[in-house]
C-alpha cells in the first residue's frame, strides 16, 4: 500500500497546483462563550487530493468539520466550496451543493434496513413527488429503480452485500461505519467529510475502510478531508496533512514533512522530550 | 464417456438391475442424446444447440439481483474467452490455474481451456498463499492464471520472478486495479474483446477446436490439500470427467430446470461432478452466490433442488436454528419445543425403515404446518429433494436434527483421486454408512478392512508423480483409499477407521477401536470409552459413565446413589449401559462386537493423562494403566478388586478399594436371524 502512495504523492507533488480549488477555509474563527475553539484557520481541499485533519484531543478538528456543515457558525472567517461561499448556507443546501459528512459516532436509521439508509440519503436526488411515489408507475418506479441501481453499486463496493437487507442497528460496528461511509457515497459528493472513520476499529477493518477510502479517491477521485487519531492510516493514505493544536493550525505539508516538524512533535508529545 | 457401445449396454443393464426404477428414464432421457459427447466442451455445444436462448443455464448474483445466463450466453462466454486465450497464446495442452470464489467467470474459464484442448489446472483455492499459488503454477506448467480480483493479482505480483513461464494474469473483478499498470495483467472483458475479433479473422475456429477434442484429452487438474507433505495433482481425463456426471445420475432424478446452488470451491471437484456438470447435463440452473458470506441468504432466493454442502456448513446451520430458537419469542419457542421431538420420531421411523402409523402421520402433518414448513422455508431448504454431504464425518445429531426437520442428507464417500464411489439415495439414509455404491462402482474390501474401488471415474493418475500413481492405484486398476470399512447387513459400507489404526483379534479378523467407541460415545449416559481386543479372542470395552445423565436417571427412577464409584457399580446402570452396547452391537458384524464390558470407578480425564487437552483417547497410557483390569476381563472372572490411587483436584492423593463387575453382553445376531 505504502508504494502506491508514494506514486501518488509525487504524482500530487507535480499536479498539486493545477488542480481546483474544492474546499477553501478563510481565517476561520470560533468560540464557545470564553473558549476559543478555533482561531485564524485556513486551509484548503483541492479536487482530487485526501488532506488529512490532525491534532491532539480537543484540538478543534471536529469543530471544522462541524462549520463546513454548518452545524456550527463561525464567529469570523468565511467557507468556500467550489468557488461559491457557503459560510452562511443552512446545512441542507450544502449537503445538496455535494458535501457528504460521516461521523465519529455513528449516525445512521438504526430501524431501517442498509439499503433503506442508503436510499434515504438518495432523497436529495429524488425528484418525484410524494403522490407519484405513492401511485408507483412510470417515472416514479423509473426512479426508484434506477436509484436502487447506485445503491447496489455502492454495496458493491464496500463488499456489504450480506448485511444489504439487515437492520442497521443489529449489524457489527465496523459494519456501521462502513453503512455510514456508504450513506456518504450514495448522496454522489463532491467532497467527503470523514469523521474518525477507523475510530474504535480493529486491525484488519481499519486496513478494509483505508482501502475504501483511497479506491473512492481513485475510481472517482472525490476529494476527503479525513479526521483520523491514527497516525500511520494518516501517514499511509493522505496526500497532505494539516495540524491542529488548541484551535491553531501549527503545520501543514506533505506527510512526510509534518512528520518530522518540531512543531508537530511537541504538540503530540510535550515539550520536555524535545529539550 | 463410456468406452464402448458394449459398456453402455453393460452400464445400463447394471443401472436396471440394482437401482431404483427411475435410472433407467434417466439413462434414456440424458445419456442417450448426449451420447456423442466425450468431451464437456462438445456437450455444452449439443446443450447449446438444444435449447439456445429458450433455457437459462446459469445465474450469478451481482448488484442485488440475479443475472441470468441462457445455454446462447453461456456458449458465447466461453468461445470468446477461449478464442483470446488463443489470440495471447495459449497453447495445446498448455495449463491455465484458475484462483477465485465460484463464480461464473471461474467456470467459463475452465471450459474455454478445455475447448482449446489445453487443461485447466484447476486452481489454488483463494485464500491460498503466494508460496502455495507458486509451487502450484510451477508444478502444472501453467502458463496463464485466470483470477478473481486484486487480492489474487497482488499474490501474483509477488512471486512473478519465481513464475517466468506465465503468460498472462487474466482478472475478472477490476475493483481496486484501475491504477494497476503491468503488461503482465489483462480483464477478462478485454480478453472475450480479443476472442470476438479473433473470431472475424478465424471463423469456426472454436468449433473446430471442439470437433478435435477427445476425450483422452486432461480436463483438469485437481489439486490434493497437501496435509502430508507437497500438494499433488490429480489428473481427470475428459471421459471419466463426464463419466463422474453420468453416474452420479443415479443420486436423485433430474428434470430440466431444476435449481443448484454451487457453494464448495469449484477447486475441490465435488461441486463440478455433483453439481455443475449435472446441470450442464440435465438442463438445470446453476446458481453462484453473490460471495460466501451471502450463501445463507441466496439458499433461500434459489430453494435449490439438490445440492453439495460441506458437513461444517451443515452443523453451523443447525447450530444457527438452536441459537435463533432460545433467542425467539415464548410461542415460537413453545411450538419448536413441542413439535421437534415428533420430527425426530418421523426421523427414527424413517432411519429404522419403518412405517409411522396413522396418529404419527397426523401429529407430523400438523407439525408440518407450524413448524417444519416454516422452517425449511427460512433454510432454503423448502423445495431440495436431496441434500448432499460428505468429504468429513457428518455429525450424526446434525443428521438427524435436519431428517428431523425433514431435509433429506444423504453422506457421499470417495477420493477426490476416485470419485464419488457411495451414496444413499434419499429413501435409503443412515446416520453411519456412506451408503451403497455408485452405479458402475465395483467394490472390494481387502484382508486388511482396506476399501478398494474401480470406477470409470478414476483419475488417469497424479501429474508428473508415477510413484504415487503406483501407490494409489494397482496394476489392475483398483483404487486403494487406506480407509478400513465393512458392507453392513443393508449393503451400505461404513467406513471405520484409517487402516493404519486398526486392531486385530487373535483369529486375525481387524476392527477398529475408535470406530466402536464414537458408537458408544453417541449414548447420552456413555462418557468414555476404552475399547480392547489387539490380540484377544474378542472384544471388550471399559466404559466410563457419564455422571450428570446417569445421575439424573437414577434419580428418575428412584435408584439411590452417593457417589460416581457407587452409581458405576449399580446392577440397574450397568443394565443401562448394556442396552446402549446392545444397540451399537446391532450395527457391526458379529465377530467384532462387544462381548463384555465394565464400568469404570472414574470419568476418563485429561487430568489424569488418559485423554489429550482435545479430548483424545490416549490409547497406550489408558492400556498400560488398566493393564490388571484388561487381563482380568479375559481371564473370565466375574469381579475384580482394585485398590485405586485417586489425585483430588488440590493434589492430594488417597487410595480407594472397590470391586468392579465385568459383564457379558448377549449375542444378539442370532436371535436376529431365527427373527428375521
Amino acid at each position: 500500500m505504502t508504494e502506491k502512495v508514494m506514486l501518488t504523492n509525487e504524482r500530487y507533488g507535480q499536479m498539486a497546483e493545477e488542480r481546483i480549488l474544492k474546499l477553501d477555509i478563510r481565517n476561520l474563527h470560533l468560540s464557545f462563550g470564553g473558549v476559543q475553539a478555533l482561531s485564524d484557520v485556513s486551509f484548503t481541499v483541492r479536487d482530487g487530493e485526501i488532506v488529512g485533519l490532525i491534532g491532539p484531543n480537543g484540538a478543534g478538528k471536529t469543530c471544522v468539520l462541524n462549520c463546513v456543515n454548518r452545524f456550527y457558525h463561525p464567529r469570523q472567517g468565511d467557507i468556500y466550496f467550489d468557488g461559491q461561499k457557503i459560510t452562511n448556507l443552512p446545512s441542507h443546501k450544502i449537503a445538496e451543493l455535494g458535501v457528504a459528512r460521516t461521523f465519529q459516532n455513528i449516525k445512521l436509521y438504526t430501524g431501517l434496513t442498509t439499503v433503506d439508509n442508503l436510499l434515504a440519503a438518495r432523497h436529495v436526488k429524488m425528484k418525484q413527488s410524494v403522490l407519484s411515489g405513492l401511485i408507483y408507475w412510470g417515472k416514479a418506479q423509473q426512479e426508484e429503480v434506477k436509484h436502487r441501481e447506485e445503491v447496489e453499486r455502492i454495496i458493491d463496493f464496500l463488499e456489504i452485500e450480506e448485511i444489504r437487507d439487515k437492520v442497521a442497528g443489529t449489524v457489527p460496528y465496523g459494519l456501521r461505519k462502513r453503512i455510514e461511509l456508504g450513506r456518504a457515497l450514495a448522496m454522489e459528493p463532491k467532497l467527503i467529510l470523514l469523521d474518525e472513520p477507523m475510530a474504535g476499529m480493529n486491525l484488519e477493518e481499519k486496513e478494509d475502510m483505508a482501502r475504501f477510502v483511497i479506491d473512492i479517491n481513485e475510481l472517482w477521485g472525490i476529494p476527503m478531508l479525513l479526521v483520523e487519531h491514527d497516525m500511520g492510516v494518516v501517514m499511509d493514505i493522505c496526500n497532505r496533512i494539516v495540524v491542529l493544536d488548541f484551535g491553531q493550525k501549527i503545520a501543514e505539508g506533505l506527510p512526510n514533512e509534518v512528520k518530522v516538524n518540531p512543531n508537530v512533535i511537541k504538540a503530540y508529545l510535550g515539550e520536555e522530550i524535545l529539550d | 464417456m463410456l468406452e464402448s457401445r458394449e459398456d453402455a449396454k453393460l452400464v445400463k443393464d447394471y443401472y436396471t438391475g440394482l437401482y431404483p426404477k427411475y435410472l433407467e428414464e434417466e439413462f434414456d432421457r440424458w445419456i442417450k442424446p448426449i451420447y456423442k459427447a466425450d468431451t464437456a466442451p462438445k456437450l455444452l455445444k449439443l446443450q447449446r444447440e438444444k435449447y439456445g436462448d429458450r433455457r437459462i443455464a446459469l445465474r450469478q448474483k451481482a448488484y442485488g439481483r440475479w443475472i441470468q445466463y441462457s445455454w446462447e450466453d453461456y456458449y458465447e462466454n466461453v468461445k470468446h474467452l477461449s478464442l483470446g486465450l488463443i489470440s495471447l497464446g495459449l497453447k495445446a495442452r498448455d495449463k491455465v490455474t484458475i484462483i477465485g470464489e465460484n463464480k461464473v467467470q471461474w467456470w467459463f474459464a475452465s471450459l474455454a481451456t478445455q475447448a482449446a484442448h489445453a487443461a485447466a489446472a484447476c486452481g489454488a483455492y483463494s485464500d491460498s498463499l503466494p508460496e502455495e499459488i507458486e509451487y502450484q503454477l510451477n508444478n502444472s506448467d501453467s502458463t496463464f492464471v485466470v483470477v478473481e480480483d486484486q487480492e489474487q493479482v497482488d499474490k501474483i505480483l509477488q512471486i512473478r520472478d519465481k513464475i517466468p513461464q506465465i503468460k498472462k494474469v487474466v482478472y475478472w473483478d477490476p475493483k481496486g486495479l484501475w491504477n494497476y499498470e503491468d503488461d503482465l495483467l489483462i480483464a477478462f472483458d478485454e480478453v472475450q474483446a480479443l476472442g470476438q475479433s479473433y473470431d472475424k479473422e478465424h471463423p469456426g475456429l472454436f468449433e473446430q477446436n471442439i470437433e478435435e477434442g477427445v476425450g483422452d484429452n486432461i480436463s483438469f487438474i485437481v489439486y490434493t490439500s497437501g496435509t502430508t507433505g507437497q500438494p499433488k495433482g490429480i489428473v481427470t481425463l475428459q471421459r471419466r470427467f463426464l463419466n463422474s456426471a453420468y453416474n452420479y445420475l443415479a443420486l436423485a432424478p433430474s428434470k430440466e430446470g431444476d435449481e443448484f446452488l454451487s457453494m464448495t470451491p469449484l477447486a475441490w471437484p465435488m461441486d463440478v461432478w455433483m453439481l455443475v456438470l449435472r446441470g450442464m447435463l440435465t438442463g438445470g440452473v446453476i446458481n453462484f452466490p453473490e460471495k460466501p458470506e451471502t450463501i445463507q441468504d441466496n439458499l433461500r432466493e434459489i430453494g435449490f433442488r439438490m445440492s453439495y454442502i460441506s458437513p461444517r456448513r451443515l452443523d453451523s446451520i443447525v447450530r444457527m436454528v438452536q441459537m435463533k430458537v432460545s433467542d425467539a419469542d415464548p410461542i415460537k419457542r413453545l411450538v419448536y419445543n413441542l413439535f421437534m421431538p415428533v420430527g425426530f420420531r418421523i426421523a427414527d421411523f424413517k432411519l429404522n425403515r419403518d412405517k409411522p402409523n396413522l396418529f404419527w402421520k397426523i401429529i407430523y402433518g400438523i407439525g408440518y404446518v407450524l413448524l417444519f414448513r416454516p422452517l425449511k422455508d427460512k433454510l432454503g431448504f423448502l423445495k431440495a429433494k436431496m441434500v448432499m454431504s460428505g468429504g468429513a464425518a457428518l455429525s450424526p445429531d446434525t443428521l438427524h436434527f435436519l431428517m428431523a426437520t425433514g431435509v433429506p442428507v444423504g453422506q457421499l464417500y470417495g477420493l477426490a483421486e476416485g470419485g464419488v464411489c457411495f451414496f444413499h439415495r434419499p429413501e435409503d439414509i443412515a446416520l453411519d454408512t456412506a451408503g451403497i455404491p455408485v452405479p458402475g462402482t465395483e467394490v472390494r474390501i481387502l484382508g486388511t478392512g482396506e476399501v478398494t474401488y474401480r470406477a470409470p471415474t478414476v483419475t488417469a493418475g497424479y501429474y508428473k508423480n508415477n510413484e504415487a500413481t503406483q501407490k494409489l492405484i494397482d496394476d489392475r486398476g483398483w483404487v486403494h483409499t487406506a480407509d478400513a470399512g465393512f458392507i453392513n447387513e443393508d449393503g451400505h459400507l461404513a467406513i471405520i477407521d484409517r487402516v493404519v489404526d486398526l486392531m486385530r483379534l487373535d483369529d486375525g479378523t481387524s476392527f477398529s477401536p475408535m470406530y466402536i467407541e464414537n458408537r458408544l460415545k453417541f449414548s447420552p449416559y456413555i462418557q468414555n470409552a476404552i475399547i480392547v481386543g489387539d490380540g484377544y479372542p474378542y472384544i471388550a470395552a471399559i466404559v466410563s459413565i457419564d455422571y450428570n445423565y446417569v445421575g439424573k436417571w437414577a434419580e428418575d427412577h428412584g435408584i439411590v446413589y452417593s457417589t460416581y464409584i457407587d452409581l458405576a457399580q449399580k446392577p440397574e446402570v450397568y443394565e443401562l449401559i448394556k442396552a446402549s452396547i446392545e444397540r451399537v452391537n446391532q450395527r457391526i458384524p458379529s465377530r467384532t462386537q462387544v462381548k463384555k464390558f465394565v464400568l469404570l470407578y472414574k470419568e476418563l480425564d485429561a487430568d489424569d493423562a488418559e485423554l489429550t487437552r482435545t479430548a483424545k483417547l490416549r490409547r497406550r497410557f489408558v492400556e498400560q494403566k488398566y493393564k490388571d483390569l484388561i487381563d482380568a476381563i479375559y481371564a473370565g472372572v466375574p469381579l475384580y478388586h482394585s485398590e485405586v490411587l485417586v489425585r483430588y483436584r488440590d493434589g492430594k492423593t488417597s487410595t480407594i478399594k472397590t470391586t468392579v463387575a465385568i459383564v457379558e453382553v448377549a449375542d444378539k445376531s442370532l436371535e436376529k436371524q431365527g427373527g428375521r
